[in-house]
């Protein structure tokens, strides 16, 4: 029997019991300070198997071999392969005495933060899982993701397993009394990320004690489809002259998590401070009992840190999309991920919920812009994401580098599309769009539209894609072409969700296409839609009738309660207070004293008779300098002279935007880094939003930037200046390695150094060629070189 | 009334003057902050040999031979390691406002330098509660004076405080979250030096007028 066959074999009868601790039964039979657990397993394997043994012996089910630390990462330079290959003969050991039970290959967190926040990248926490299954998956019978945090790096482990082996995959996330994460998880997120991923059972382990778990457990109760696993902490720890302890006995722990069997937990065990006596205790608690699974058939989405049921209407923001749109389709092809990522902030701030990608544009690369794309827009706003391309391989990446949950926009009725889309559609766990057309066109007739939309949802049911996970795209064609079709779009939302229960999305503007006053008939059609039982509208959440239409629809729908959402942005609420005054500003006056809305207001009405060169030159850099003067003399003081960044930056933007490319003129180039090691970029940040306003070209490399990457860099942009920051002492010196190394290849480039370790005597000891204390003594400076 | 003191967050801010503008980014920071942030305080009390020049924590691997910390803790014979984060949650909103409003992030990031330095203040305030019979020495982190960074894995290891809080020490010794803060304080029966001294500090040349080890 198959060891998947023979778990469900148990949880048709019974609960299923994991083991307890391994590193508290270790501590007491004389684990020393310091020495790792994995350790043991070659030191003193007779120790590990009797932990095994006991287990067993108390009623546990499936054993966890003692593998938990034991990577390439964690343990560098030590023998974790051995450790990881004794591990498991000690578990198999302890099960051949015994007579049975099941072996698990235990994996632990990696150890080190995944990007964006941290240095370890999807593909290297990919491979470092894969190394740790290529060792163990024929020894094995299972294997056990526990104690993660970052549903990224669990998400790297569960693909490394189930690309390189066909074991069954437990994974345990160890959550907070809120049901997050350290890294923000939320517990639904887990589920429907994992459950989308065919993971067998999902849950959690560590951090929390048994009497904390109640709501949680509630939670994973209301969400989860497939058996759910609980392993806390045999209790609070209580720590004593450097001894920790937990609090609960081995008896209320039983009780406890009796209790949490009965609300729908079907995999039981304990994690840290647990021994066999609380196994023993737990199994005898829970004797008799069974659980039965429900399949919840939640529409859902997610993004590492936000999960989103789709039970009301919501927006997907449609600005990253390069169809119509002349610079979103420069940006991808000059690779300016600072645009796109612009774009999806302007859209989180509006409002929207889901974020679709498009990166369609003739003779890129467009899996590779895909993935990029993915990872830059998820790096800066936490909205799960719809991947819309036609590319298989687009779609593809943009679903394993996604962090959660996501659609894919889209398949349509023919054949030869759904065979290449659906299989990673069910692979990922994703939704899909399908749409209501095939090689024959856009049927004109309701009954035409509901039959691909039918073929489309049992072609779905063959790859075992769920009807939750399906979203039909009734199509909104040009009203001022074909009139009647409207309405036909809207009788077809109705029937597919009334006939086959899936969800409905749309794009709505392009019911105007060729019509006068545009925004009226976008809005009028959208509300109508609404009405008709929409659940996703493609948007732009910018558009005040648009966002305005959804969000008295919601009011009247009873969905927005107390009209909360709909009084909040009626009466928005505006920081910058009104100053009284019969004289009207300038926009240079606007600036100096942060005045945000009165300096865009007033830039607008320049434009109509300035150019934007000459409002830069004439308005702009004087203000700034003004205030910087003030800086300098200290009748000014930081937040003024970046909050009049912050609306010269604005201000700028809103200029670029009416400029045509060709006009544009920058000032020189200047790269900005802060260099390996060091994670504190506020102050680089600062720089580069001062210098941007000066019209300076800046290419901003990020921080903890490796010595090669900044050499490559430079080979590549040729910046006339490097601007180099660091706030720690410990990382002066790879400051210095940087400059060295960028001189080797450009002996003429200007670096500029900044940050608190810095003064200008170790400037000049680290090669340096100019220290500057702040951001204005950076422009004086740079305004004296040629 | 708010409850991080924007006194300090405006020391860190340079701030001469409070424009209403200001203000209202303030309150508006310290909600948001207040939300998303996950404070989480560890703390764990060992029993320490004193040697001529060094303290050794037992139990452990750590020996603390720092003359920083001979000066400032006078014959301690409990020493606490403590580790006190408000989450990666306020990094990554510090990452957002960097590109979106590089005000709200200079407001952002003080206001979370003066809660995490608030909440380590509270975790003090606990350990001497605890220990009322003892005076308590100063707060001391690595990296402050000749007490080296490296001992920063060591003691995010020894309080499992990956495990516990989420920190994680990079191949610097820098800790991410970057709002954490790691520490020594002492407990012993004979009273408490409470200078501060910068000649021994490597950063004595950095020009701060708020480093709380700048206080003498």
């Amino acid at each position: 029997m198959k060891t998947m066959d023979k778990i469900n074999d148990i949880l048709s009868k019974r609960i299923l019991v994991l083991d307890g601790a391994m590193g508290t039964m270790l501590q007491m039979q004389g684990l020393g300070v310091g020495v790792k657990p994995e350790t043991y397993n070659i030191t003193d394997p007779k120790i590990v198997e009797k932990i095994h043994f006991d287990y067993l012996s108390a009623g546990a089910d499936i054993i966890y071999a003692n593998t938990f630390g034991a990577n390439s990462l964690k343990m560098k330079g030590e023998d974790y392969k051995g450790m990881i290959l004794a591990g498991i003969k000690c578990a198999r050991d302890a099960v051949e005495k015994f007579g049975s039970g099941i072996v698990a290959l235990d994996i632990g967190s990696l150890g080190e933060l995944m990007e964006p926040m941290g240095d370890l990248s999807f593909d290297n926490a990919y491979e470092v899982f894969k190394e740790i299954i290529d060792i163990a998956k024929d020894k094995v019978d299972i294997v056990v993701l526990e104690t993660i945090s970052d549903l990224y790096e669990l998400k790297a482990g569960v693909l490394a397993v189930k690309e390189n082996s066909d074991l069954s995959i437990i994974v345990t996330m160890s959550f907070d009394e809120k049901g997050r994460t350290f890294a923000g998880c939320p517990v639904e997120s887990m589920v429907a990320v994992m459950e989308g991923l065919g993971v067998n059972a999902v849950g959690l382990n560590c951090s929390l004690a048994p009497s904390q778990l109640r709501p949680i457990v509630a939670r994973l109760a209301s969400v989860c489809s497939i058996p759910f696993v609980l392993k806390p902490n045999a209790g609070l720890p209580i720590i004593e002259r450097g001894v920790t302890r937990f609090d609960e006995d081995a008896e209320s722990f039983g009780t406890l998590m009796s209790e949490y069997v009965d609300m729908g937990a079907s995999i039981v065990g304990g994690c840290c401070g647990t021994t066999s006596d609380y196994i023993s205790n737990l199994k005898g608690k829970i004797e008799g009992k069974r659980v039965t699974l429900t399949n919840k058939q939640i529409t859902n989405v997610s993004s590492g840190t936000k999960y989103q049921e789709i039970n009301k209407p919501l927006i997907v923001g449609e600005r990253i999309n390069p169809t119509g749109k002349k610079l979103m389709r420069e940006a991808i092809i000059n690779n300016d991920f600072g645009y796109i990522e612009m774009q999806a902030i302007e859209q989180n701030e509006a409002g929207a919920h889901i974020l679709d990608i498009n990166m369609g544009v003739p003779n890129i690369d467009e899996p590779i812009m895909m993935r990029k794309a993915v990872c830059q827009v998820q790096s800066i706003v936490d909205l799960p994401l719809q991947i819309d391309s036609s590319n298989e391989g687009a779609i593809e990446k943009g679903l394993r580098y996604a962090v959660g949950k996501s659609i894919v926009n889209s398949v349509n009725g023919e054949r030869e599309v759904l065979e290449k889309v659906l299989p990673l559609v069910a692979k990922y766990g994703a939704l899909v769009v399908g749409l209501t057309i095939d090689n024959h066109g856009v049927p004109k007739t309701l009954e035409e539209r509901l039959s691909i939309a039918k073929r489309i949802i049992e072609a779905c049911d063959e790859y075992n894609i769920p009807r939750h996970n399906i979203i039909i795209d009734c199509l909104t064609l040009t009203a001022g072409a074909e009139q009647e079709q409207a309405m036909i779009t809207l009788d077809a939302i109705k029937e597919v969700k009334s006939r086959y229960g899936v969800k409905t999305t749309l794009g709505v503007s392009n019911i105007s296409f060729g019509l006068p006053e545009r925004a009226v008939v976008n809005r009028t059609f959208f509300a109508m839609a609404l009405s008709s039982g929409l659940d996703l509208a493609i948007i732009n959440p910018n558009l005040a009738p648009m966002k305005e239409s959804y969000l008295a629809y919601m009011l009247l729908a009873n969905h927005d309660k107390n009209g909360e959402e709909y009084i909040k942005s009626a009466t928005n609420n505006i920081i910058e207070p009104k100053e009284k005054s019969d004289k009207k500003r300038t926009l240079g006056e606007c600036i100096i004293k942060s005045l945000e809305t009165e300096a865009m207001q007033i830039t607008k009405e320049y434009l109509k008779d300035i150019s934007g060169l000459v409002i830069i030159d004439k308005h702009i850099i004087p203000a700034l300098n003004i205030v910087g003067e003030g800086y300098e003399k200290g009748s000014i003081f930081l937040p003024q002279l970046i909050s009049s960044s912050d609306v010269a930056k604005k201000v700028c933007d809103l200029i670029k935007v009416n400029i045509p490319a060709n006009e544009q003129k920058e000032k020189c180039k200047i790269m900005l880094a802060t260099v390996e090691g060091d994670v504190h970029d506020i102050g680089k940040n600062i720089v580069k939003t001062v210098l941007q306003n000066y019209g300076y070209e800046i290419v901003d490399l990020g921080r903890n930037v490796p010595v090669d990457v900044v050499v490559k860099e430079v080979i590549k942009h040729r910046p006339r200046v490097l601007g180099l920051s660091a706030l720690m002492t410990t990382t002066v010196a790879n400051m210095k390695r940087t400059i060295e190394k960028v001189k080797e290849i450009d002996n003429d480039i200007i670096i500029c150094v900044g940050g608190a370790v810095l003064t200008s005597s170790v400037a000049k000891e680290i090669g340096a060629d100019h220290y500057t204390k702040d951001p204005r003594e950076l422009t004086v400076l740079l305004s004296t070189l040629s | 009334m708010s409850v991080i003191d924007y006194s300090q967050a405006y020391a860190y801010m340079k701030v001469g003057n409070v424009t209403p503008q200001l203000e209202n980014i303030m309150v508006e920071m310290e909600r948001e902050l207040l939300y998303i942030a996950t404070p989480r305080k560890i703390a764990k009390l060992y029993e320490v040999e004193h040697l001529d020049d060094s303290y050794i924590i037992k139990g452990t691997d750590i020996v603390l031979k720092s003359n920083d910390i001979n000066r400032l803790f006078n014959n301690v014979d409990v020493i606490a390691m403590e580790c006190i984060t408000l989450g990666i949650a306020v990094d990554k909103r510090i990452d957002y406002y960097s590109r979106t409003s590089v005000m709200r992030m200079i407001a952002f990031d003080a206001l979370a330098n003066v809660y995490v330095e608030q909440m380590a203040n509270e975790l003090s305030k606990e350990l001497q509660a605890d220990n009322t019979d003892k005076y308590m020495t100063v707060r001391y982190s690595p990296g402050y004076g000749d007490l080296p960074m490296l001992l920063q894995p060591q003691l995010i290891s020894e309080l499992n405080a990956t495990k516990r809080a989420g920190v994680i020490v990079n191949t610097n010794n820098l800790m991410i979250p970057l709002k954490t803060i790691t520490a020594f304080q002492g407990f012993g029966v004979k009273p408490q030096p409470i200078d501060y001294d910068c000649s021994n500090c490597l950063l004595k040349e950095c020009g701060s007028d708020i480093c709380p080890r700048r206080k003498s």
